[in-house]
């Protein structure tokens, strides 16, 4: 298989994707969703194995690295900028402090992977060191979604019902100084 | 930095694909270099200059 064919049956196993994806998110079918993923990424990994030319040389990886860079610098100045945004108008719509919380753990989440990528590389770790820092950085990552699912599964919160706000479970904060409209 | 590729390339009766897979990268990179508009790496230079067994220093020059 040469690279253009490659290219072709990738742009459609993505289209597909992509339309399985809104028949997943329409009929709340997630288990086909997942399942999609999983078999476009696994297909797309075998069929680029077939492929004799090189898919990927020092340029690409190169722009790569500066697009990501650029990328990741927009997304933080411009989300950190939405949270402040966010938060300053949270007493027009109560929805939007729940909005900034999640962007602004978004952003410090990939500051933080960035960080721990960029060490990755920048120490040159190897060896036994290399399993450490790995299982650490799984560690890490699986530490923060875990806090991140808890702090915004709406457990330990505080809820709006028949115009007053209730206590549910243990909230961390105050309760909303927003009025209660539901 | 100016380059002597596309003159030895021409010289050796190379198209930029057959370079390409030689030094292994892909065909736009060649391009790229020979229009001096990328700065390849040490052993992308190596490799090209092996291919036309020049000098690393007899392919590039700094201006």
């Amino acid at each position: 298989m040469n690279l253009k064919q490659f290219q072709k049956i990738k742009l459609g196993i993505t289209a597909l994707l992509a339309a399985l994806m809104a028949v997943a998110v329409t009929q709340q079918n997630y288990i086909l969703a997942v399942v999609a993923v999983i078999t476009s990424m696994l297909v797309i990994i075998v069929l680029k194995k077939q492929v004799k030319e090189v898919t990927v040389d020092e340029r690409d990886l190169e722009i790569g690295g500066k697009a990501a860079r650029l990328s990741l610098s927009i997304f933080s100045v411009v989300g950190a900028a939405m949270v402040f945004v966010l938060l300053m108008l949270r007493d027009r719509n109560s929805e939007f402090e729940l909005i900034g919380s999640v962007l602004a753990y978004a952003v410090c989440g990939l500051l933080m992977l960035y960080s721990l990528v960029f060490n990755y590389y920048y120490r040159g770790v190897e060896g036994r060191r290399r399993f450490w820092y790995l299982f650490l950085t799984m560690i890490a990552i699986l530490g923060f979604a875990i806090v991140g699912l808890r702090g915004f599964s709406g457990e330990d919160d505080w809820v709006c019902q028949n115009g007053q706000w209730i206590k549910h479970g243990q909230p961390s904060r105050p309760m909303p100084v927003t009025p209660c409209r539901k | 930095m100016k380059n002597r590729i596309r003159e030895l390339r021409t010289k050796h009766n190379l198209t930029q694909e057959e370079l390409a897979r030689k030094v292994g990268v892909r065909r736009e990179t060649i391009v790229f270099l020979e229009q001096g508009k990328y700065n390849p790496s040490l052993k992308l230079a190596h490799d090209v200059a092996k291919t036309f067994k020049v000098k690393i220093d007899e392919l590039f020059s700094f201006e």
